[in-house]
């Protein structure tokens, strides 16, 4: 298999704090890699590296690279806004843009840029919603506001959003931590859909939802990679003692 | 027992006291409204709106030119001032933290602090003497000076109220931040930005001071933003100071236009302050 994504001695620090610590590890193209371990660890600051959301932090410092179909997105002449584009992102919390009807929000990567013409808009709008199961709940009423929707929908509605404008790769941060177990089951649902175009990495802190949904498993502790495996081989035969530990319960 | 007669009573006390403060911010705001008013209100006519004011002697007469340039120059001073603020904020909470966004919000709280007649002058040094005359321009200037740090720093307050997950949905979009901070920003912080943009023209609509050696005053209309343009302010107080009854009465009219004009302007600003985040 590809290696979409690769990661290589990346460091982030946010002033003082070293978050992320020497971290190589490779995502493989089409297939979903999750990201677990105790809160803190530096789960989001890996994810965010990998879209550059770091370069708007004041005080964050990211080394090493990260290469994106071999080249590396932190190269002097590689524009973020390019790269952000071929790596979307999906946020723990959903948040669509409030003052957009639902239509609007799945087209916003393309109005916000710009413009869109109004045959493509209906296409994108109907392909993105169908690809997220939500096109039969939403079809009739596309002119509502976004805020009406469910939460579950809200965050549907975002993934929709993301994939309209084409990425390659879909970066999820705890995408179901605000949602209740049936909308949880329905983004599951569609994050295995969803790998066969495109190279998903879920950062999760419920190992469930990794085991679930997965086909990857790196655990990070303290801003470290532990260990990184087959998703049913850290689930069952992890080469770590912390990774076992973590799995098991004992901490985390 | 005794303990909570004595409680009963303290409470009593301090709502009586609070009620009599209530009272005391009220009344002087009553009592000016209600004299001017009172002095104003016989002075009102269709002649008011529309003439200008007659010469000395001659009674009747109106304020329309002084409407129409107070008018023009809250607008030359919004086309500056607005822009100038709005943007200035946008810098500050977008892409501030620097050494120099602390330096801008110095200046910015320092301008809001300086005397209204040293803008004045301060306009009368830059643009006045130079331009060797008194004009409608000098006068937008002070004005602007006066409307910037208040729409800066009320801006830079709304902005700072958006949400980060909101630019952040629109910057993982792909789309760039100074797009992001005009679209997204910007956008959900509009009302806001409106509340101060609205207080900030109430706060000039009624500046003497800093017109004083700028606009100057007119009699008349006036014909170019070059020459010295009326305001109601400047016409109030020169008809004020006047020793004719007729001028005293057209001034305490136009004191009623003014403040009824920054009354709904307060009460558009409340409104608009009140009502939920446009974007949220
Ligand atoms: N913007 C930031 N500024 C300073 N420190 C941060 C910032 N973001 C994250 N950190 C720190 O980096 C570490 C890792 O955080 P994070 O990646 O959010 O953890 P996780 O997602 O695994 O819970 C934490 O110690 C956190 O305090
Ligand atoms: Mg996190």
């Amino acid at each position: 298999m590809n290696h979409k994504v690769l990661l290589y001695s990346l460091n982030v620090h946010f002033g003082a704090t070293h978050a992320v610590k020497g971290v190589t590890l490779a995502f493989p193209e089409n297939s979903v890699t999750a990201i677990i371990g105790p809160s803190g660890c530096g789960k989001s600051t890996v994810l965010r590296a990998i879209n550059r959301m770091h370069d708007l932090t004041p005080g964050a410092r990211v080394s090493g690279s990260i290469a994106l179909d071999g080249t590396n997105i932190y190269a002097n002449n590689v524009d973020p806004v390019a790269i952000r584009r071929r790596i979307g992102m999906v946020f723990q919390k959903p948040n669509p843009f409030p003052a957009m009807s639902i239509y609007d929000n799945v087209i916003s990567g393309y109005k916000l840029n710009g413009r869109i013409r109004r045959d493509d808009a209906d296409e994108v709008v109907e392909s993105s919603l169908k690809r997220v199961a939500l096109w039969d709940e939403v079809k009739d009423r596309l002119r509502a506001n976004a805020m009406e929707l469910s939460g579950g929908q809200q965050q549907r509605l975002c993934i929709a959003r993301t994939i309209a404008v084409k990425p390659e790769v879909i970066l999820m941060d705890e995408p179901c931590s605000a949602l209740d177990p049936i909308a949880t089951m329905k983004i599951e649902e569609l994050i295995e859909e969803l790998k066969e175009k495109y190279t998903i990495i879920i950062v999760t802190h419920n190992m469930q939802q990794a085991a679930r949904v997965s086909d990857v498993t790196a655990f990070f502790y303290l801003g470290e990679l532990v260990e990184c495996g087959d998703t049913p081989m850290i689930f069952t035969k992890p080469e770590k003692r912390q990774t076992e530990d973590y799995i098991t319960g004992r901490f985390g | 027992m005794s303990r909570l007669t004595f409680r009963h009573a303290k409470n009593g006390c301090m709502t009586f006291l609070m009620g009599v403060f209530t009272l005391a911010v009220l009344i002087p705001l009553i009592l000016i409204f209600a004299h001017i008013v009172r002095m104003g209100i016989s002075s009102i006519s269709v002649d008011f709106f529309t003439q200008i004011p007659r010469p000395t002697g001659e009674t009747g007469g109106g304020m329309a030119n002084g409407m129409v340039g107070s008018a023009l120059l809250i607008f030359l001073a919004s086309c500056l001032g607005i822009p100038v603020g709005v943007f200035g904020a946008v810098y500050l909470a977008e892409y501030g933290g620097s050494r120099i966004s602390t330096v801008i919000r110095f200046a910015a709280d320092v301008l809001a602090g300086v005397p209204s007649i040293i803008t004045g002058m301060v306009a009368y040094a830059l643009l006045v003497v130079p331009m060797k005359g008194f004009s409608a321009l000098a006068g937008a200037f002070a004005l602007a000076l006066i409307m910037i740090p208040i729409v800066l720093r009320t801006t830079e307050e709304q902005l700072k109220l958006v949400p980060v997950t909101l630019r952040e949905a629109s910057l993982a979009l792909g789309v760039p931040l100074w797009r992001t901070t005009l679209k997204v920003t910007l956008r959900s912080a509009l009302k806001g930005v409106m509340t101060g943009v609205l207080l900030a023209i109430a706060r000039i609509a009624g500046e003497t001071a800093p017109l004083l050696f700028t606009a100057l005053g007119n009699q008349f209309w006036s014909g170019k933003l070059t020459e010295p343009i009326a305001a109601m302010p400047l016409q109030i107080f020169n008809f004020a100071i006047s020793p004719y009854e007729d001028w005293h009465r057209l001034a305490w009219a136009g004191a009623l236009v003014l403040v009824t004009v920054m009354f709904g302007l307060s009460l558009a600003a409340r409104y608009f302050g009140r009502t939920k985040q446009s974007g949220l």
